[in-house]
């Protein structure tokens, strides 16, 4: 992405950056983020395309033969970030390792089940279930109590 | 190395039903034995018992995916297919393997009657189970959303 940047020293309170666009697309709307002191969005690609997402619209992250996969509810993607990454970066939004190749957004998941030997099954926003072992299910039952992990 | 430690925790699992299953029927024929007179178990019908109970907790895992409700649609069909195949193999055994010898000749029946009430009754149990615990994390989980959203709006 090309920008003009122009830095005026003027007298004022507080530092402020004026963006002046035709079009908000999600490479502006990641600069904004940083700046505005939100996390940056995860950069990911689908045929060729980058695109950056907001992590609230993650389902779950998959790493897949050495492949990282970005689920959303309707869409799959690929990213270069490894899932330990993404998974401690995205920590406060709710990313929680639910099994040693996966990350669920926990923001996404619509419904838990209890099962058998102390497993869960989570019901997630786009209809998909995945299961989560016994060792993660501790974890994630801590996670949720508002325990650290 | 995947396939085997899968199969090992199916193993274990199926395990720990035998144990549930074996300590059930040990207590349902002291029950039967008692009433009709007797009063002790041999070692080889224990032995016996342990071999029915482990076949019985081997196809309990094969036909019920843990996973599932075992009340609703298919999975109710195939707990019931279950509890018949449990029953007759337990009669079946005692008959078979002189559970009873020198009791009444209804003893089998008696355990057979008994039988699926307390394996209904095992199934029974882990639904209870499984629906507090699945109460309890949907209602942490709720908390933990709101709380979640309201950080980040």
């Amino acid at each position: 992405m090309r920008m003009k940047v122009t830095v005026e020293h003027i007298e004022i309170a507080e530092p402020e950056i004026v963006i002046r666009c035709n079009q908000l697309d999600d490479e502006l709307a990641s600069v904004i983020d940083h700046f505005s002191g939100k996390k940056q969005r995860l950069q990911v690609v689908k045929d060729d395309t980058r695109y950056f997402l907001c992590p609230e619209k993650v389902c779950y992250v998959e790493s897949v033969d050495g492949r990282v996969y970005v689920y959303t509810d309707d869409n799959v993607y690929q990213t270069r970030s490894t899932l330990s990454e993404i998974t401690e970066y995205y920590q406060e939004e709710g990313f929680f390792r639910c099994a040693k190749s996966m990350t669920v957004n926990l923001n996404s998941i619509a419904s838990l089940k209890s099962c058998t030997g102390g497993r869960i099954v989570a019901l997630l926003s786009n209809g998909e279930r995945i299961l989560i072992s016994r060792q993660y299910s501790r974890l994630l039952r801590n996670k949720l109590k508002g325990g650290k992990l | 190395m995947k396939a085997f430690k899968r199969f090992y925790v199916w193993m274990m699992n199926a395990k720990l039903f035998m144990a549930v299953y074996f300590v059930a029927v040990v207590f349902l024929t002291g029950i039967v034995i008692a009433v009709s007179g007797g009063n002790s178990i041999g070692l080889l019908p224990l032995v016996e018992m342990l071999v029915v109970c482990w076949m019985i907790s081997l196809l309990q895992c094969a036909l019920l995916d843990e996973t599932t409700d075992y009340s609703k649609g298919v999975f109710f069909g195939r707990s019931c297919i279950w509890l018949v195949i449990s029953t007759v193999l337990f009669v079946g055994a005692s008959v078979y393997f002189k559970w009873f010898a020198g009791l009444p000749s209804w003893c089998p029946w008696l355990l057979g009657a008994f039988m699926p009430l307390g394996l209904s009754a095992g199934l029974l149990g882990l639904k209870f189970s499984q629906d507090i615990e699945t109460e309890k994390l949907n209602e942490n989980l709720d908390r933990y959303q709101q709380k979640n959203n309201s950080i980040n709006l």
